[in-house]
């Protein structure tokens, strides 16, 4: 086991220790390959777009409530997945954005995206509020403070129900984002402003990633001395990542009340947060792609495996199903299903070439040395 | 670094192809909604979206009463020669999950009628409302007689602040100096349930309203009794009330305990605290428990087992929320007999006119009866438990007469 | 002041199943560096297995010594057959290991036992101990006594045994400890029983004033987990204190201080565990560990 994880390090250092700016302080060289996956990206989009011509308002509902969820687990995994900071609160992050943007709606008639912006900006205060204090810990103490956040938040709901709604939360009369054409149905439309709002989060989390702030955190991962050393001021990263992420996951929050059409306590339990955790690991949390795959698992696999199974205590062995395949996926694909779906790929380009020139293939077995121990970002 | 963007073109190919198949899976074509207007022999759809896992699993027997009254109702030839189909889902006590089966059971399945068992059938009001499709409830919660905003929405069970008003008005009369502690879930019933004593001018001394799931309770009945509570009120489910009042048998205190109606029955607390624990409580009840000894013999609750067992839900039969999810099944079948016709609206006009209608899940001499607030049961009976049964004080009082409700 | 000392007892015998239960999350993190969330769902299995033994006619505490064995076993199948396959260093996909045991084994148990809450016969039977105004009951007291005797056992094995220095050494240095030829697998499982076991007396002594049911100790693990943070995960000591200071303080700002009532008195308690944190992050009782570049 030890020599898996040795050897892909090695790639690690390598993308940790690239020179901070590109040669010339221009675009870095794309080769066609790269060119390739753009436009692949910008099919599955067009794709995604055509989509609701195609399939039922239910069926667009439940794509849009992944789309939104998809949201808060890329939140995450900026969070997990690029600065190593494992939260298990961002649930309730979620809910505080939803509850901001409801709000603003329902009591000062804002419009939706002012609504939108008040839940990034609340979101943007709270992740300080919290920030401080957990990008001070480690592991197991920022585990503990964000559970604690996650616990306390639908408490705190009831608590203060003049203002929260209490358990009827807050509602809208009229759909938060109406359709402005007669061509198109309100979900119809809500999907596909929902769609868009995911795409350009993506592209916004990708570009972060990609830039300072992206390589000073896999100094970060690379190990904080090594950072320090470099002359990264660790904490502050840290905060700002912290800050960044509660934004997006209150954003996220948002778009996914616009999409219930309302806020409720029940709808941020401890286990919503923790489910969040699970998408982004599942899905594979150094992936965008993952943050959707994963979404998409935890919203659809309860409903699928509950209808599936028939008969007495069903929502049970249901429940059981789930949990198996979410175990296997982590046991299978430690790095998500992206990163399972990387290594099928590298595997079966080994195979073809093999296959092409049988003399000079590797005579080692194929998988240790494609079982990177951290996936590369997308 | 070249092959590296290579790997990813296939990952993002991979991908796509996966993200695709999955959204397309399942899906259905759009313009398939169908006519919700009922054929001549074509079968009457309800959906249940239920509770049966989660963190209010424990209430999933109420689906299994439901499922068999609907099942003896179609053995027996159903409404009118229409056969009722039931289309049940979990959803896990998860607002998103009851719209999302709200919404497949109108759109999709073509349902007349939505039921939920409680609190967050509220996330699913305005849907329905919408679509014109009628929701029953069961919960007791207030928000939801809130029948101008939302006229599609109604509910079975009597309003939590009712009940609160009767035990407010039998304390006044009975024990005026009482000190009072309240033990209650920190949510909206508790809430309600205060304001309904505050009504009738009892404000409890202590209250300790705590989250679901906290049991060990030892330190707040410390505080009640440093206080000088001489009256418990409990309108809290398992395990927090049986467990507390086992507490409170085993260190010999003994103040007046008046035990919420849907929180008194023998599974949610009575099995667990042990009977001696619960003697000599009180409690306004108008459901009847298959687990009181007093109905071993009675024809309704006779009848009843026998559905439960012919739709094969004999592991439920002596739980009091399979009785009550019996009960709402029978009412929507008496309402559909005298719909006149088989949609919403037909459903709703014949809900909003009962009159003294029985109902297998009612104590005797107590009938449904429409009202303005939706809600269909008015009356109480006033019981005490004696060690084995809950046995009746008085008569039947009707929170009608009384001017707690217009 | 009767009141007041009655609250703190009340506390610290809330605070026993807290202690429990953080040890066993200690002695797996320390381990396995997995933060098991499962933990407290095993601790409701063991007790369901205590449970289901009293009914098929096994007196009380032959079930409980059948129970604790048992869960001792189940936790070297977990790791052996689940958890070793997860890098320790995955802090993410261990936790999310941990989610996943926790709602596949909260499906089995209610599935195989159902939700509605059960009635545990308490093993100390159904005295109360009065003195000077104050009182505990034999549950109090024997969950104290149980607890504590696990905590002694538990306290010689580790440190008085060969088999526990190993365990110690597999815990702390895998690879020196390979070097000396033990098998780190073999040991790590054998840590996971050791946890199990501690767990399963958090359950049993939780079950009589709980109820027994599946979401029993949902509320107690994140007690737990303030308790293991509080005192120091490192540290077997620590843990026990955590446990007690959080019933302690959970109690009394329930009690005393205006406004926290009976649903945010925990929020005194993870207030002075994050205050703990700040100041010293490896708990009262941890050992900050030295990293070299």
């Amino acid at each position: 086991m030890s020599a898996q994880i040795a050897v892909p390090n090695r790639s690690d250092h390598r993308e940790a220790v690239r020179p901070p700016s590109a040669p010339n302080g221009g675009p870095p060289v794309r080769p066609a390959a790269a060119r390739v996956s753009f436009w692949l990206g910008v099919v599955a989009a067009l794709l995604a777009a055509v989509v609701p011509f195609v399939v039922s308002d239910y069926d667009l509902f439940n794509l849009s409530r992944v789309a939104a969820v998809a949201i808060g687990v890329a939140s995450l995994n900026l969070l997990t997945g690029f600065s190593g900071q494992v939260s298990l609160g961002q649930g309730a992050i979620f809910g505080i954005g939803g509850y901001a943007a409801m709000m603003s709606m329902r009591f000062i008639e804002m419009p939706a995206w002012a609504a939108l912006l008040v839940a990034i900006a609340v979101g943007g205060v709270v992740g300080l509020v919290i920030g401080l204090p957990a990008t001070r810990m480690g592991g197991f103490n920022l585990g503990l403070l964000t559970i604690v956040i996650a616990a306390l938040f639908p408490v705190l709901l009831y608590r203060f129900s003049d203002f929260t709604g209490g358990q009827a939360g807050v509602t809208l009369s009229a759909p938060a984002l109406p359709s402005p054409t007669e061509a198109l149905t309100d979900a119809q439309w809500l999907y596909l402003v929902v769609l868009a709002l995911l795409l350009a989060t993506i592209a916004f989390l990708n570009r972060l990633v990609g830039r300072r702030t992206g390589r000073a955190l896999s100094l970060i991962r690379a190990g904080r001395i090594l950072a320090v050393s470099s002359g990264v001021d660790t904490h502050l990263v840290k905060l700002q990542l912290f800050v960044i992420s509660s934004m997006i996951a209150a954003f996220g929050g948002a778009i996914f009340a616009f999409v219930l059409g309302l806020v409720v306590p029940e709808s941020y339990p401890l286990i919503f947060s923790i489910t969040i955790l699970v998408a982004s690991v599942v899905g594979g949390s150094r992936s965008w792609v993952g943050a959707i795959l994963g979404a998409a698992l935890v919203v659809y696999l309860p409903s699928i495996t509950s209808s599936v199974i028939p008969g007495e205590a069903s929502a049970y062995l249901a429940q059981l199903v789930f949990a198996v395949v979410l175990g296997v996926c982590v046991i299978v694909a430690p790095n998500g299903i992206a990163g399972g779906i990387r290594r099928l790929a590298i595997w079966m380009r080994r195979r073809s070439r093999a296959r092409r020139s049988p003399r000079t293939a590797p005579t080692a077995s194929p998988m240790p040395e494609t079982t990177p121990d951290r996936e590369e970002p997308r | 670094m070249n092959q590296q963007k290579r790997i990813r073109g296939r990952v993002a190919t991979i991908a796509v192809a996966a993200v695709a198949m999955l959204a397309l899976a399942g899906c259905t074509p759009r313009a398939a909604a169908g006519d919700s207007a009922v054929a001549d022999d074509a079968p009457i759809v309800i959906g249940a979206s239920w509770p049966q896992s989660g963190p209010l699993g424990s209430v999933a027997p109420g689906l299994s009463g439901l499922e068999a009254a609907i099942a003896a109702a179609n053995e027996a030839g159903g409404v009118d020669g229409h056969e009722i189909t039931l289309v049940t889902a979990d959803d896990a006590y998860d607002p998103s999950r009851l719209v999302e089966n709200e919404r497949k059971f109108v759109e999709q399945d073509g349902a007349i009628a939505v039921v939920n068992f409680g609190g967050i059938s509220i996330a699913g009001r305005e849907y329905l409302g919408q679509k014109n499709v009628m929701g029953v409830s069961m919960a007791g919660n207030s928000p939801l007689s809130d029948v101008e905003a939302f006229p599609m929405q109604r509910a079975f069970w009597p309003d939590v602040s009712w009940e609160a008003q009767l035990q407010g008005k039998w304390l006044t009369e009975n024990k005026p100096d009482a000190v009072v502690g309240y033990i209650g879930f920190n949510n909206d019933l508790t809430e309600s349930h205060l304001a309904g004593l505050a009504e009738q001018g009892i404000v409890p001394a202590q209250v300790a309203a705590v989250a679901p799931g906290t049991a060990d309770l030892s330190a707040q009945i410390s505080q009640f009794q440093a206080a000088g509570v001489d009256t418990v009120i409990f309108n809290i489910g398992a395990p927090t009330g049986g467990s507390t009042l086992a507490y409170m048998q085993q260190i010999g205190w003994k103040p007046t305990v008046l035990l919420s109606s849907t929180v008194s029955d023998f599974h949610t607390v009575i099995n667990l605290a042990g009977p001696e624990a619960v003697k000599d409580a009180y409690s306004f009840e108008f459901f009847k428990d298959p687990s009181d000894p007093r109905y071993a013999d009675d024809e309704v609750i006779a009848q009843y087992t026998a559905d439960m067992e012919a739709s094969g839900h004999d592991a439920d039969v002596s739980n009091a929320l399979a009785l009550e999810g019996y009960g709402l099944g029978a009412a929507l079948i008496d309402a559909l007999s005298r719909a006149e016709s088989y949609d919403s609206e037909g459903l709703l006009t014949a809900w909003d006119s009962f009159d003294s209608t029985e109902n297998p899940m009612l104590r005797d001499g107590i009938t449904l009866d429409a009202s303005a607030h939706g809600r269909v049961v008015f009356q109480y009976q006033l019981s005490r438990f004696d060690g084995t049964s809950w046995t009746d004080e008085g008569d039947i009082q009707d929170v009608r007469d009384l001017g707690i409700v217009d | 002041m009767t009141e007041f000392l009655q609250i703190v007892l009340d506390g610290l015998m809330t605070g026993v199943v807290y202690a429990a239960l953080a040890l066993a999350l200690g002695v797996v993190f320390q381990g396995t560096g997995m933060l098991n969330l499962s933990q407290g769902e095993l601790a409701v299995v063991a007790a369901y297995i205590a449970w289901a033994c009293t009914q098929a006619g096994i007196p009380i505490w032959p079930a409980i010594a059948i129970a604790i064995v048992a869960s001792a076993v189940l936790g070297a199948v977990i790791y052996h057959g689940v958890v070793r396959f997860v890098p320790p260093h995955r802090e993410d996909s261990l936790m999310t290991l941990g989610v996943t045991l926790l709602l596949g084994l909260n499906a089995i148990v209610s599935m195989v036992w159902g939700t509605d809450p059960r009635a545990f016969p308490s093993p100390f039977g159904t005295w109360v101990a009065n003195f000077g105004g104050l009182r505990l009951t034999s549950q109090q007291l024997g969950g104290v006594a149980l607890v504590g005797a696990t905590m002694l056992v538990m306290a010689v094995v580790f440190t008085r045994t060969t088999f526990g220095l190993r365990l110690r050494a597999v815990a702390q240095n895998p690879r020196s400890a390979a070097y000396l030829g033990l098998r780190s697998g073999l040991w790590l499982s054998a840590g996971w029983a050791a946890a199990c076991a501690v767990g399963a007396v958090a359950g049993i002594v939780a079950a009589p004033t709980a109820g027994l049911s599946p979401a029993m100790m949902t509320v107690p693990l994140l007690m737990a987990l303030a308790a293991a943070n509080i005192g120091g995960i490192s540290s077997r000591v620590g843990v026990v204190v955590g446990g007690l200071l959080i019933g302690l303080l959970t109690a009394i700002g329930g009690r005393y201080i205006p406004g926290l009532g009976g649903d945010l008195n925990v929020v005194f308690a993870f207030a002075a565990v994050i205050a703990v944190i700040l100041v010293k992050p490896a708990g009262l009782f941890g050992r900050e560990s030295v990293v070299r570049a």
